[in-house]
């Protein structure tokens, strides 16, 4: 039953709980709302007249400002649910004081005065608490629902809303007529439903059973601020923001048009309704309104607004309430227009006047519409502001800016013009409307790139912009020279130091100038590097520059040099005779950093010296030597050096090659170059567009535009096709520098057969011109439909999981998808800006699940609901493969896959030997595996991947949905001219399946273990869990096989570390020896632990040593190759972090549970009494 | 109350940061809260995901680690540190932390620190050797209590083990 309910109402069943709390609070507040609203208004229409109209939106302003004074000094301090009980205990204090009043007004006042001024207060106590707690609802329900929940939540809630509002206009229609005095009646109503939200807010974090999300997240706790700070920072934030700006327009517009239209409407009011009954007349209209518009807005809030939200999006929906209020303004405006007898006429049905039925519809627009749809839509547009700011944001626009648009209102309604000339009011009405309509579209067209910016400000972007400033108060300034003066290590001297001229800049050189005297080497480089970097010009700091240039010290002199450099400028004198100085010195990236500025000088001395020594870098013997001289040739400004540096293009170490290509990149973009010299260099550098090297490519495509700026189109086309992103982007920057010609030789591509260009070509031009939008969507549903493919393929490997090679298949498969993804990320970026989309992209990524739906509504305004669906679901963590292929079986109408076709499949695959490898690989695995079975023989499993293969209890085929005859099929296919490392496998695979056992030992020559294998073992280690396929193929290949034979000790303790071993076979001992030769046993190593991390990085000694206790296979993986590793894929740090959390968990258990052990034994020893 | 710069100098002691600069100082500084304590307040509870590090700016904070019946217990003053090990995945504290008396604890949250060591290698370096260092440390302790044996009672034991 429940189910079918949150199904209907398409809400989750954990869900469930929550809605019903907060329903039942918004069912209090609307009821008692309704009720002080119309007895309230009906009461001060009826006893102080239209005339004070002015005065009731004066008021509303004022009181609205000094209600957000208090609730913007509480908001994202409190808790957002002890806010709401605070905010009903208010409500409940002024009725009841206004109920006294009410009282003995006569008494207090006097009778003449006593009519209607209760009322007046009455009403701002209603609009106080009233607009306090509406604001309220939005912060209150983002405590329990996330932004993709919470779109559902507001629009259900929504629905709740309406059902409310005929509750409470019921009630109160019923009630009308009977009650004596209705506004007390109203009062209590309202009481009573204060009360209820009042408990409910004190007992909700009980009720709700989940934990809020903390007020103080992202912000610093220690910072009590004012209501003014308060204020001034929602203002800051406010008008930071584009998207907030925009709203704050529409907002103040919006304002004036409602209190403009209220006017009119209890104008028309207070002139139909007079005499004894005119309350009842009034209130009755009003609750028919109410009752009636709530009738009519149901269904639509209970099962179309959801939809429309979902098919049209936020901001499309943020136009609606803008156009029927333009509607509503235009109808009232045309009343002086209309033919007395016209607006006499009585519609028999309804019974009113056409006048009476216009300020109905404008007051139904007013209010039901307003919070129906506006006030729903406008929570929406609130989640594109960033949480921590949310509260105070939203206090600034609702308790200064909205104010101001009804204080605006008020004074426009009180000027002598209203009453003098009849169109004025009208034009009014027209002119604010259509302003308001505008400044929406405004609003909406800012919400994306808001989005954008709130994932940036919850991902801690913001902490990465360099204008982190830090504030110093004097005493602070006093307390850091002590601690300057009285630290004893370099480090916290440094700080201090730093934070010191930070604070006070000039004023502490001579202090430190003298600390940097006398202290070590690091701390003279650190100040120098500190006054350097505080721009200090003095020249005091010049001369300390000059001196240390001859410091004994080479950190020294390099920090003398780069702050002479940068304080008396390239040219000087002083630094071209300290530059030539240092070109005899021993260290070379001293000399790199001067050396360019010695040649571009052009002065002969200095040049002469600078060759001799440029020439000496560029021939010397060790690699890095040439490619720091290679590296110098691309900071002179010559274009002769051009022909020199394509020598090295050729040079055997990748690291010249690439500084070559660099400099070649960096002068052909500053210098110009001669046709002769341009056909030189074109042959050589179109074929680095093939190079290996990513980089290297990237900088080829770069050159090639500098070396033909005019027809560079044609000749980067290859590196359209390139199979990395980074390089295709490069070309498609340069090609829409170039509009024209690009256009011309590309338009004729949009239709091309190869995938990759189709979509390339349109990735470019839509950066041209944007009608080529809709191709980029063609190609987005396309490659959805192409990863919905490859799910299906995955799910029919499902049954062989547990085979290792098939498991490695469908990683494959997997991040082939992930590569399909990012690009259709990339195609979205080439539409609404590559940086936009990476920011939502990475929020998508995001394992917390409020960051992920803010990252999902970035993706939301982009596309449309379909391929946000598709993209929702590939991206969801939560999805089971099975799920995803119901899904996208549905969505594309696909076929199902066996595994042999996806198994054939990968052996199609001519450009990629090595998955054609993985193929057979996993052929031999299931053919083995039959072959066992057939056998009924139990014998040794496949060597190393049996280690890793679960044990299969089952002995019949039906395991593997293969026969031995249909995989020799699939391997007898691949029979020709195959590669040698392909014909071994297959060789391999063939063995296997007959049953005859690969032997490794120690004594076995080459590899013991193919490249597969070791991706597969490489999988299952913790260090690599989350490493790619792709990327495991870089490891696999750089890591070595080391073999040790039984009590082999791998490393001693003391030997110098940097090494990772991985036991793919055997068992290793970790021991620490102790006195007398005995040594204790950390721990016991088996197949797929590594040991050595602890020094990995850093190098440093091993404290343990490692024993084979077994004969021994590990895979070695050495810090250099490591490293560079880590520098290719950054994102391999954090699983490393990862790795050594875990251990340095572990070794904490060890202890604790060895601790209690050893107090164990002591005490049966004190039993035993020894 | 802690201004940024008593931050700043603060996580310049704390040996994770020890070899950052000023901006990720300053960063570091702005994204971390502060948090008191009175006496006996739980600060992590057993069961609870933490994924922050706590640093111990003032009081005293009992730490109790627990595997099934089994506890350890320690003591971290002023510049003492804990949840380093739980700030990267959302591992469950198998741990417990309580002040001992008034207490002021800098809390960094995993997000801050994950977009910057997106940026700066060399961050997550420091971070990599400060955990390995903890972990060398952490088996020296092991091996002071576990049982020596001698090379030959190791093998007969790993012979056993093997059977």
């Amino acid at each position: 039953m429940l189910n079918q309910f949150a199904r209907l109402f398409n809400i989750r069943r954990d869900e469930l709980r929550r809605l019903t709390i907060i329903s039942i609070m918004m069912v209090f507040f609307i009821v008692g709302y309704v009720w002080a609203n119309i007895t309230i208004i009906s009461n001060f229409v009826s006893n102080l007249g239209a005339d004070k109209i002015p005065l009731l939106l004066i008021g509303d302003a004022l009181i609205i400002v000094v209600t957000f004074a208090g609730y913007s000094a509480v908001a994202d301090r409190w808790a957002n649910h002890r806010i709401m009980a605070g905010l009903a205990v208010v409500g409940i204090v002024g009725i009841v004081i206004g109920v006294f009043f009410l009282r003995n007004e006569e008494n207090l006042l006097g009778a003449s005065n006593a009519i209607g001024w209760t009322t007046f207060f009455l009403y701002l106590v209603f609009r106080s608490i009233g607009e306090a707690i509406s604001t309220h609802w939005g912060p209150l329900v983002n405590d329990y629902f996330d932004t993709r929940a919470a779109k559902r939540i507001f629009t259900l809630l929504g629905g709740v809303v309406r059902l409310s509002y005929i509750v409470g206009a019921l009630s109160l229609a019923i009630f009308n007529d009977s009650a004596p005095e209705l506004i007390l009646l109203g009062l209590s109503v309202w009481i009573v439903t204060l009360l209820g939200i009042f408990i409910m807010s004190v007992y909700m974090p009980r009720l709700m059973r989940v934990d809020a999300v903390q007020p103080t997240q992202a912000q610093n706790s220690d910072t009590k601020k004012g209501y003014w700070q308060n204020l001034y920072e929602g203002y800051q934030f406010a008008f930071k923001s584009y998207y907030l700006r925009a709203f704050v327009v529409a907002s103040v517009l919006m304002m004036v048009l409602l209190a403009l239209m209220q006017f009119e409407v209890l104008a028309i009011l207070d002139q139909t309704y007079s005499g004894e009954n005119a309350e009842q007349q009034i209130s009755d209209f009003l609750s028919q309104i109410t009752f009636w518009g709530s009738i009519i807005l149901l269904p639509f809030q209970l099962f179309a607004f959801n939809r429309l939200v979902s098919w049209a999006g936020v901001e499309t929906v943020n136009l609606v309430f803008p156009t029927t209020s333009l509607l509503a303004a235009l109808s009232l405006a045309a009343i002086p227009f209309m033919n007395p007898e016209v607006t006499t006429f009585v519609i028999p049905i309804i019974g009113i006047a056409i006048v009476v039925g216009i300020a109905m519809l404008a007051e139904f627009n007013r209010t039901i519409l307003n919070i129906g749809i506006r006030a729903i839509n406008d929570e929406f547009l609130y989640n594109a502001v960033p949480v921590r700011v949310k509260g105070r944001t939203r206090g600034f626009i609702s308790g200064i800016v909205e104010p101001f648009g009804t204080l605006l209102a008020g004074v426009i309604v009180a000027l002598p013009l209203i009453g003098t000339n009849e169109l004025f009011l009208p034009a009014l009405l027209v002119g604010f409307s259509v302003a308001y309509l505008l400044s929406s579209l405004w609003v909406s067209r800012q919400y994306g790139r808001a989005l954008i910016s709130m994932i940036e400000e919850e991902n801690f972007s913001f902490l990465l912009e360099a204008n982190n400033r830090i504030v110093i108060d004097s005493e602070t300034i006093q307390s850091l020279e002590t601690r300057f003066k009285q630290a004893t290590d370099d480090d916290t001297r440094l700080l201090m130091a730093r934070l010191l001229i930070e604070a006070r800049g000039a004023h502490y050189i001579d202090l430190l100038s003298l600390y940097a005297e006398n202290g070590s080497k690091y701390l003279r480089a650190g100040i120098i590097d500190t006054f350097v970097s505080a721009d200090l010009r003095a020249s005091r700091i010049v001369d300390m520059c000059v001196k240390y240039i001859v410091d004994s010290d080479p950190i020294v002199r390099k920090s003398a040099i780069t702050g002479l450099k940068q304080l008396v400028g390239v040219e000087s004198e002083r630094y071209l005779l300290a530059a030539l100085e240092l070109l005899n010195d021993n260290d070379t990236q001293l000399i790199a950093e001067v050396l360019p500025d010695l040649i571009n000088t052009r002065d002969f001395y200095f040049l002469q010296h600078a060759t001799q020594t440029l020439n000496e870098l560029l021939e010397h013997p060790e690699a890095q030597q040439r490619a720091v001289g290679v590296r110098i040739l691309g900071e002179t400004d010559s274009p002769r050096v051009l022909l020199l540096l394509l020598r090295y293009l050729l040079d055997r170490s990748q690291v010249v090659r690439l500084q070559a290509v660099l400099a070649i990149e960096k002068l052909s973009s500053k210098v110009k170059i001669t046709d002769e010299l341009v056909d030189a260099l074109s042959m050589t550098i179109s074929s680095l567009l093939r190079d290996p090297l990513d980089r290297i490519r990237v900088s080829a495509v770069k050159i090639v535009a500098n070396l033909h700026p005019n027809d560079f189109a044609e000749r980067i086309m290859p590196a359209m096709l390139d199979s990395n992103l980074e390089v295709r982007e490069m070309a498609v920057q340069l090609l829409i520098q170039n509009p024209t010609a690009t256009r011309e030789t590309f338009i004729p591509l949009l239709d091309s057969t190869h995938g990759l260009m189709s979509r390339m070509t349109s990735a470019v031009l839509v950066r041209i011109n944007p009608k080529y939008e809709t191709r980029i969507y063609e190609h987005i549903d396309t490659m959805l439909r192409e990863i919905y493919i490859t799910v299906n393929r995955m799910v029919a490997l499902e049954s062989l999981r547990q085979f290792p090679v098939i498991e490695i298949v469908q990683n494959i498969l997997s991040e082939e998808n992930d590569q399909i993804l990012n690009e259709i990320f990339y195609l979205l970026g080439s539409v609404h800006g590559i940086d936009d989309v990476n920011i939502a992209v990475e929020a998508i990524n995001s394992t917390i699940p409020r960051t992920r739906a803010n990252g999902i509504e970035a993706i939301d305004v982009m596309l449309s609901l379909k391929l946000l669906t598709a993209i929702e679901n590939i991206t969801n963590p939560e999805m089971t493969l099975d799920e995803l292929s119901q899904y996208g079986t549905t969505t594309y109408e696909l076929g199902i896959f066996t595994p042999a076709q996806v198994l054939r499949e990968l052996l199609d695959q001519h450009n990629e030997d090595w998955k054609i490898y993985v193929g057979i690989e996993a052929l031999g695995e299931l053919g083995h595996e039959l072959s066992q079975s057939q056998s009924s023989q139990k014998s040794s499993p496949l060597d190393l991947l049996a280690s890793t293969a679960p044990s299969i209890q089952s002995q019949n085929n039906t395991i593997v949905p293969f026969t031995l005859e249909e995989i020799d099929a699939l391997l007898d296919n691949l029979r020709g001219e195959l590669p040698l490392a392909l014909r071994t496998a297959l060789r391999k695979a063939r063995n296997a399946i007959n049953g005859i056992q690969f032997e490794r030992s120690a004594q076995h020559q080459g590899t013991a273990i193919s490249d597969v294998e070791r991706i597969i073992f490489l999988k299952h280690v913790e260090f690599f869990h989350r490493v790619t396929i792709n990327q495991l193929r870089k490891v696999a290949h750089v890591c070595k096989e080391v073999w040790f034979e039984e009590e082999q000790v791998i490393f001693n303790e003391g030997d110098i570390g940097g090494t990772l071993y991985i036991i793919i076979e055997g068992r290793v001992g970790i021991e620490q020896a102790q006195e007398d030769s005995k040594s204790a046993r950390l721990s016991t190593l088996n197949s797929e632990d590594s040991f050595g991390e602890d020094t990995l990085f850093d190098e440093s000694r091993h404290t343990t040593s490692a024993i084979a206790l077994t004969p021994t296979l590990t895979l070695r993986l050495d810090n250099e190759d490591f490293t560079s590793l880590v520098q290719a894929y950054p994102e391999m740090t954090l699983d490393i972090i990862r790795v050594l959390s875990y251990q340095v968990r572990k070794t904490n258990q060890r202890i604790t549970s060895m601790t209690r052990q050893d107090s164990q034994a002591e005490n049966l020893f004190d039993k035993l009494g020894l | 109350m802690l201004s940024q710069v008593d931050k700043i100098i603060f996580l310049k002691g704390i040996p994770f940061f020890a070899n950052s600069t000023m901006q990720q100082l300053t960063s570091l500084a702005t994204a971390c809260q502060t948090e008191n304590y009175s006496a006996d307040e739980m600060i992590v509870e057993l069961g609870d995901i933490p994924r922050a590090l706590f640093m111990v700016t003032a009081g005293h904070v009992q730490i109790t680690h627990f595997v099934g019946d089994r506890t350890t217990e320690y003591m971290l003053d002023s510049r003492g540190y804990f949840g380093e090990a739980y700030i990267f995945d959302e591992s469950v504290a198998d741990f417990e932390a309580v002040s001992i008396n008034e207490t002021m604890i800098l809390r960094l949250g995993y997000e801050p620190l994950h977009a910057l060591i997106k940026t700066d290698l060399n961050l997550s370096y420091n971070i990599v050797r400060n955990l390995s260092q903890t972990i060398k440390s952490k088996n020296d302790q092991i091996a002071r209590m576990t049982r020596k044996h001698t090379r030959g009672m190791h093998q007969i034991f790993d012979k056993l083990d093997g059977l």
